[in-house]
């Protein structure tokens, strides 16, 4: 039994404060022009899925918790938090006199309103460590018993068991704080017109053109830098980069092909950043179905493999070259897991034994992938590198909802799979895509079913963050990666240009251009 | 017909592969929550009975709500409408302008280096891709010259609006070039106009007044025609300089299953060529009172 | 009859020869390619090489010898634009005949439908269709194309035998007995050929840059197959850095659209002067 463990997260956050303290003063006003992809669906925290609709809403909305540059939990909302002995029980102390956009003081009861309201949203999963939120979740309680207002400041949160990453949870955008009567008030229009806490208001939104978010002068913090954000939505990359040039853009996304170049412009050069960010991009088998059910076919296609096209010349040496399945960047990484090597002659070996030498009797197999400029090249590299052992790749490209239907529902034999993790911890990787509780849409997608994996993944995800925790998940991955389960190709980076004058943004391995998940409250502008 | 179009694309999402709400939900999906989300779209009911509904609504002036952006049908389009109506004037304006001049002028004298010029001019026009179109202008004219936006609604400038309605109208450009081109050398040779010249009005009056005005005819057909297409075919165009318009939101709403944007939208077309090719009948009448007889 | 304005002629020569050309260097694709167009790159930087003597036309992102793959898309690309027209061209073809001839009900219904399709956004129809198919692929890209396009042929036929019915020769046929496909196959469908031909010459350019656009979505003919429309989709991304992989096929369908186009405006001057798409 451990003793009592008060965590009082204010310390680090003066402590984080003074070590980054800017060497410049940073100077108020402007209007920074940032750049999304494509058109957030919402802008409501209760319904997001997708990372363009989250670097809104982590501007407009704060959380209990907030991470920073290092991708710890620090306090936002939440003033500190004390977690009981057993790590079940968290009790979240609110900072007084913080305001919503529309002036009424935050209050405990906001944040249960919020949670239970979100629980109810897109994102479930985000609560449902938490006592009775199961039952929430399906209608058959009319409250989350486990969570509890304990007084006008203060709520208390109560898990079935210990859960590491519960502070990762807190900090997600997913549980963001709304306030009530405005939710009720706009209904559904909440999406197209947010009101929290956040340190930018909205201002206005005009579909597939630009959001635009003003400063909150009444920010908790204190008033942001910028005067306002203009978020153009521009779907062409080569588009963004023109207007990049143009300087119509403060920051924006390298445009496929052009990363090894725009380091080597003399105008382009100071301003381009490659990081790494918490993704992988993987092959996935049915192992459920022939003729991925057996291990050795799947080991066959593991050993042909030869990532090395893809990872230096498609994406010009700018990612990272995979060893396992979790990312260099993410808390809990092993540099000693080990790859099923590049070996044609044991792929062609492991073919034969598996009944099917030089191919034969395999027919051309589906390989299933969404449609993007990137997959589908990758595709045409694994198609050429596969019939060198006689294997006949059909390529099935289909959009994201037909792609995502075939997957889950288990059709798909072999398709790609990017994840990118939602926090910073192991389980997200490895508990959601391979614990056999998560079979199917909630993740496992190979529909892998391994029992020592399950434990020690159940085991991991209880303990107190440490080495010994992390050894646990360093077993599973290794097991899953020999099982040939799934087959890493690379891990995502992030590839920015940002102008000179764009000063204190976060280059979080969290975000990944043109998208920025950092708070932009830090980012001004010297000019 | 709009039944017809609407049953039409109901009976295509049905059979199309994805569920509106699983695509909603982003990679991981809980089923609770893809259970209450199936309900809240009622996707649970039956066909017959999800389709008789949005009949029903319709007669009401009722689109439905979007699945995607949870708001009304016709609020999302109509914020849109502005954007694609604009793109879609803009760029007819462009080919009825630069067309019937290059048609006319090509026809004065037929066989001439001039005619051969704008001739092959047009049929580039016609033959080029839009969307190559689109990066080659705004490489060159925005980011090398610099003279006029890379991209963007800009709030209605009217310097926004230019290399988007180039590449729009240049398809149409070509097409309306021949027909006016083709157009006007059979008028030319028709009584009432070798009249005019024995008459010894100046070749100027001729062309202009007598023949050109007749010779309009089948190029209004085409523009009727060319106006709904411009309206459809404009996705591209919008990708390529983010132009907040319909035809980027119908490819969404077709990636997303969001079935009542997507029957919004197409209603919405089809009133568009319906309503084109009334103003093509009417127009016929405005330039050739004879054929108010022959409607009639 | 013959026909006053030179340009008709020498167009037509021009875009019969650039035509030629074209279907002769993508039938002989597989002796005129340099490099085996699947092959992907052997040394180190050898992916979006410059044009040189090796690859006159560059190489693509994964080391791909361009001029070897615009031979091959050539085939497809031309495959398409020509069979798409041809399997256009015999449906509407039917429905136009048989509404023109039979009238009434029948041509009321036939005409309906046209008008459904013909006012239907052909682009969501097209994405909506290939949505509904599991295994994408060229087959699905005729298919669209064919299920959008037979309306204007339908409504050109539909057009020529309306003005023919009342000619003597149909009617002499009619009260000699003649069976109703008989008059059609016979009587109409020849007479209807001139401006049939013609529409269908121009309609060939159209699907051959419809295909583009449909790659351009993402929906096109999918690897190992090659069409134009699936290299100047991949090579847009490389406009800016590496513009050969996008010029040189779109330069190829350009050319090729030029040339069907010319050789239908033509091919409309020479059978047809009276006849306006």
């Amino acid at each position: 039994m451990r003793k009592a463990a008060v965590l009082t997260l204010a310390v680090v956050l003066v402590a984080l404060a003074g070590a980054t303290a800017p060497a410049q003063t940073p100077r108020a006003g402007g209007t920074l022009r940032a750049v999304f992809g494509s058109d957030p669906p919402t802008l409501d925290p209760a319904h997001a899925t997708d990372t363009t609709s989250s670097a809104v809403i982590r501007q407009v909305f704060d959380g209990l918790l907030e991470l920073d540059e290092t991708l710890t939990p620090v306090p936002a909302l939440a003033r500190s938090v004390a977690v009981s002995p057993d790590g079940r029980v968290y009790t979240f102390a609110l900072r007084p006199g913080v305001r919503f956009h529309t002036g009424r003081e935050l209050r405990a009861a906001d944040v249960k309103y919020s949670f239970e309201r979100a629980a109810r949203g897109k994102r479930p999963w985000v609560f449902e460590k938490i006592s009775g939120a199961r039952e929430f979740i399906k209608g058959a309680a009319g409250e989350i018993a486990g969570l509890r207002v304990v007084d006008g400041l203060r709520v208390e949160l109560r898990l079935d068991r210990p859960f590491a990453p519960f502070l990762h949870l807190m900090a997600y955008d997913a549980a963001a704080i709304v306030p009530r009567e405005e939710v009720e008030a706009r209904g559904p229009g909440f999406a197209s017109h947010p009101v929290g806490t956040g340190a930018f208001r909205f201002v206005s939104w005009r579909r597939d053109d630009q959001v635009v978010l003003e400063r909150f002068p009444g920010h908790f913090r204190g008033p942001a830098h910028l005067e306002r954000i203009v978020f153009r939505i521009i779907p062409a990359e080569i588009t963004r980069f023109n207007e990049y040039r143009a300087g119509q853009l403060d920051l924006t996304d390298i445009p496929t092909g052009q990363c090894r170049s725009v380091q080597s412009d003399a105008q382009l050069r100071g301003e381009a950043a490659v990081w790494p960010t918490l993704g992988t991009h993987g092959l996935r088998f049915n192992v459920e179905k022939p003729p991925f059910n057996d291990a050795r076919l799947r080991r066959a296609l593991a050993h042909a493999l030869d990532p090395t096209l893809i990872v230096e010349r498609l994406l010009e040496g700018c990612v990272h070259p995979a060893r396992g399945i979790l990312p260099p960047a993410l808390p809990g990484y092993s540099p000693a897991i080990r790859r099923l090597p590049l070996d044609r002659e044991r792929a062609r070996r492991l073919l034969a034994e598996a009944g099917h030498p030089g191919g034969r009797g395999l027919g051309p197999i589906p390989f299933n992938f969404n449609t993007n400029d990137l997959n589908q090249r990758i595709a045409e590299v694994l198609q050429a590198q596969l019939r060198e052992i006689g294997i006949a790749l059909e390529l099935r490209r289909l959009d994201w909802a037909a792609h995502i239907k075939v997957v889950d529902d288990g059709s798909a034999v072999f398709f790609r799979q990017g994840w990118i993790a939602d926090y910073p911890d192991p389980e997200n990787f490895l508990t959601v895509l391979f614990h056999s509780r998560n079979i199917g849409a909630a993740g496992n997608t190979s529909r892998y079913r391994n029992p020592a994996v399950d434990r020690l993944l159940d085991e991991g995800d209880a303990m107190a963050t440490g080495a010994a925790r992390f050894a646990r998940y360093h077993q599973a991955e290794q097991a899953i990666v020999d099982d040939a389960a799934w087959i890493s190709l690379y891990h995502y980076s992030s590839r920015a240009l940002v102008k000179r004058h764009v000063k204190g943004l976060e280059r979080s391995a969290l975000s990944s251009a043109p998208e920025f998940l950092a708070p932009l409250r830090k980012v001004w502008l010297d000019r | 017909m709009l039944f017809g179009i609407t049953l039409l694309v109901f009976l295509l999402n049905a059979v199309a592969l994805g569920d509106p709400a699983r695509a909603a939900m982003g990679q991981r999906a809980d089923p609770a929550a893809l259970e209450r989300l199936r309900r809240d779209y009622a996707l649970d009911r039956p066909l017959a009975v999800q389709y008789a509904t949005w009949i029903g609504r319709l007669a009401r002036g009722d689109l439905g709500t979007s699945f995607r952006e949870q708001r009304p049908v016709t609020e999302v389009i109509a914020e849109r409408l502005p954007a694609t109506v604009r793109l879609a004037l803009a760029a007819t304006l462009v080919a009825v302008v630069l067309g019937v001049a290059a048609g006319t002028l090509a026809a004065v004298r037929p066989g001439s280096v001039l005619d051969h010029a704008l001739m092959g001019a047009a049929v580039l026009g016609i033959s080029t891709p839009v969307f190559w179109l689109g990066m080659m202008l705004a490489l060159v004219f925005a980011v090398t010259l610099g003279w006029l936006p890379v991209s963007g609604y800009g709030g209605g400038s009217l310097a926004h609006l230019v290399l988007p309605a180039l590449t729009l109208g240049a398809l149409h450009t070509g097409t309306v070039a021949r027909m006016t081109r083709a157009s006007l050398l059979e008028v030319v040779r028709q009584d009432y106009v070798q009249t005019a010249r024995a008459k010894g009005l100046p070749e100027r009056v001729v062309l202009g007044k007598h023949a050109l005005r007749n010779a309009l005819i089948p190029v209004v057909t085409v523009i009727g025609i060319g106006l709904a297409d411009l309206l459809v075919g404009a996705p591209l165009t919008e990708t390529v300089f983010a132009w907040p318009g319909l035809g980027r939101l119908l490819v969404a709403a077709v990636g997303q299953r969001d079935l009542p944007v997507v029957m919004g939208a197409v209603l919405v077309f089809a009133l568009v060529y319906v309503v084109g090719n009334l103003l093509v009948d009417l127009a016929y009448l405005l330039i050739d009172p004879r054929t108010r007889r022959a409607a009639a | 009859m013959p026909r006053p304005d030179a340009l008709g002629h020498r167009g037509l020569l021009a875009g019969a020869a650039l035509f030629v050309v074209f279907a002769a260097a993508s039938l002989g694709a597989p002796w005129l390619a340099p490099h085996d167009p699947l092959g992907l790159a052997a040394g180190a930087g050898a992916t979006l090489e410059r044009p040189s003597a090796a690859h006159p036309f560059g190489t693509d992102a994964l080391g791909r010898d361009l001029l070897s793959r615009v031979l091959w898309g050539g085939r497809v690309s031309l495959a398409v634009g020509i069979g798409v027209e041809a399997l256009t061209a015999l449906f509407g073809c039917a429905v136009g005949l048989v509404a023109g001839w039979y009238g009434g009900a029948v041509d009321a219904v036939l005409m309906r439908v046209t008008d459904v399709v013909m006012a239907f956004p052909s682009l969501v129809l097209a994405i909506g269709l290939i949505a509904v198919f599991e295994r994408p692929g060229l087959d699905k890209v005729v298919l669209v194309l064919v299920a959008l396009g037979w309306t204007t042929i339908a409504r050109v036929v539909r057009g020529a035998v309306l003005a023919l019915r009342t000619r003597d020769h149909v009617q002499a046929a009619r009260a000699l007995g003649a069976s109703n496909l008989a008059i059609m196959t016979r009587h109409l469908l020849p007479n209807a050929l001139g401006p049939l031909l013609v529409a269908a010459t121009l309609g060939v350019g159209g699907n051959m840059v419809a295909e583009a656009g449909l790659s351009f979505l993402g929906l096109g003919a999918q690897s190992p197959t090659i069409s134009w429309g699936a290299l100047l989709a991949d090579g847009q991304s490389f406009l800016a850095s590496a513009p050969w992989v996008a010029v040189f096929p779109g330069a190829a369908l350009l050319l090729a659209v030029l040339a069907v186009n010319l050789l239908g405006d033509g091919l409309r001057d020479v059978l047809d002067p009276r006849f306006r798409a």
